[in-house]
């Protein structure tokens, strides 16, 4: 398309400035609901996904009466500490039907140390964990030393260091994005616990007695053999051990909040529906307006030789513009919205939440672009082809 | 005419928004127990909150415009700073779950393209008046 022709179309749209004006408002407004509604759909989706893959163990044991609380931690983000005697997990591994079983010990850090916050301190074991070391983005270290530490994403480090109870400690990992409040603990090996402790009754913190005389643990993972019942195995971990322990079963956590999600998605979708429905009509109001009053012009250009089909070209190329144009200024007025607040969206809607990244925002914005054609296309063309078919003669006439 | 009513009540708008999204919109993090750095580009935004809505002030009053054109380009490069001050300059709390980072940082990005996007658009639209004219 030559540079004349474009400024021709510039021409003819801005001699119907009002009208194309409120063509280019509607169709924004619609890119705008439909681009918000792709991110945040996707991302949520994402959040889940990725949060279903995080809860990667079938059974999770806690202390009884810690159960709402782990729920809590594992969802909110909410700072939690519970323990077990660390004795009970040979008890545990023990018992048959157990494939795979690690434990973990949280330790909530000092409000100013390290992060403006408190951060929720994970000690794992690398030998025999199955839970943390899928996360790590860089290579997991089974020979993870005492004093080294493995941060969630969320968790900045000055210059690959982390300050706990005033003491720093080398960064050697970061974990992968999860969207949940994973996200913001840092992970040690379960030989560093003795320290750690000592450093923070040092520099006054609160240390229960479960603490001070070590050997405790906050939660036994456990994954089941195949074909395995989680509750035969906990019915075993009962008459093992008694009834000291909670069970958290993290697929079920998934299951509920996928409910909560496809009640938001599902709301999100018919919202988007009858805006979308409403904003169509419009559209096919303005074009309606717009097509008649340009009768006339139309009828002119046919006495002046133009024929049909460029004159449907000339108008098509007009809407496509203002199509185009109205697309990609919606969907960036909500990317500049939707993709910063994200995270915002995702706390306000108590789920995990997580941006959809660069490439599938790219695919989402040329869908929407494409699509957003499509629909004035479709809402156009009929007044387009009736306009262009109205015998000139009669067009100026009733014009007098 | 139209243009100065617009552009200066835009950068009014802007103007109050900066001074109004770290402190009562999209707050930072309390300061009750310490201050930390997302207090203090809270108070910096303030200003320069207060600088743009002034300079909107001036941009309306005044008819000449060349020196239209010099505010404008002020206010682009004030765009930059309401990103910049918690970005780098001053700097916002480190845990990314933070309320100032999960709330008020989006709202200046929010607001720095609102308020860079309406300085670019006015001086194209200026200087392409001034040709004409």
């Amino acid at each position: 398309m030559g540079s004349r022709r474009v400024k021709n179309l510039i021409r003819n749209i801005r001699s119907h400035a009002f009208y194309n004006a409120c063509l280019l408002v509607t169709i924004s407004i619609l890119s705008v609901i439909l681009f918000a509604g792709i991110v945040v759909s996707r991302s949520l989706y994402k959040g889940m996904d990725n949060m279903q893959k995080r809860l990667g163990a079938d059974i999770m044991l806690v202390p009884k009466g810690a159960k709402e609380k782990a729920e809590n931690m594992l969802l909110e983000g909410s700072r939690s500490t519970f323990y077990f005697d660390a004795s009970i997990y040979e008890k545990v591994a023990a018992v048959d039907g157990i494939s795979e079983i690690t434990s973990q010990c949280f330790l909530k850090s000092l409000s100013a140390d390290c992060c403006s916050s408190e951060v929720e301190i994970v000690f794992f074991d690398p030998q025999s964990d199955f839970v943390v070391a899928p996360w790590i983005e860089t290579e997991y270290r089974k020979d993870l030393s005492g004093n080294q530490v493995v941060v969630g994403n969320s968790i900045s480090s000055e210059d690959g260091k982390i300050k706990l109870f005033g003491q720093e400690y080398p960064v050697v990992s970061k974990m992968a994005k999860t969207g949940t409040a994973l996200d913001s603990s840092v992970y040690f090996t379960s030989e560093a616990m003795g320290e750690i402790l000592e450093n923070a009754e040092e520099k006054g913190s609160f240390l229960t007695e479960d603490q001070k005389n070590g050997g405790i643990l906050s939660s036994i993972f456990i994954n089941l053999k195949a074909g395995e019942k989680s509750e035969k195995v906990v019915e075993s971990v009962h008459q093992v051990i008694g009834d000291i322990f909670d069970v958290v079963y993290p697929k079920q956590l998934h299951a509920s909040l996928s409910g909560s999600l496809t009640k938001i998605t599902g709301i999100v979708n018919i919202i988007s529906f009858v805006l979308g429905g409403l904003l169509v009509l419009i559209l096919l109001i303005i074009n309606s307006i717009l097509m008649n009053q340009r009768k006339q012009e139309v009828a002119l250009f046919r006495v002046l030789g133009r024929t049909k089909r460029d004159l449907i070209r000339m108008l098509v190329s007009e809407m496509g513009l203002i199509s185009i144009s109205g697309a990609v200024i919606g969907c960036l007025l909500s990317a500049v919205i939707v993709i910063p607040f994200g995270a915002f969206i995702g706390r306000s809607l108590n789920m995990p939440y997580l941006g959809p990244g660069l490439a599938a925002t790219m695919v989402s914005f040329a869908l929407i672009v494409l699509g957003v054609f499509l629909i004035v296309f479709l809402a156009s063309i009929f007044f387009i082809v009736h306009i262009s078919s109205v015998d000139p003669y009669l067009a100026m006439r009733r014009e007098e | 005419m139209k243009n100065r009513i617009i552009i200066a009540l835009l950068f009014i708008l802007s103007g109050l928004l900066i001074i109004l999204a770290p402190t009562v919109l999209f707050p930072v993090c309390s300061a009750e127990k310490m201050k930390m750095a997302c207090y203090y580009s809270a108070k910096a935004e303030i200003g320069l909150g207060g600088l743009v809505a002034a300079l909107g002030a001036v941009y309306f009053l005044l008819k000449s415009k060349e020196i239209r054109i010099g505010i404008t380009i002020a206010q682009f490069f004030n765009a930059i700073l309401v990103i910049v001050y918690p970005l780098k300059l001053i700097g916002l709390c480190k845990n990314a779950d933070m309320a100032c980072r999960v709330k008020t940082l989006p709202a200046l990005i929010v607001l720095t393209v609102l308020l860079g996007a309406t300085a670019l658009v006015n001086l194209f639209f200026l200087a392409k008046s001034s040709k004409t004219e």
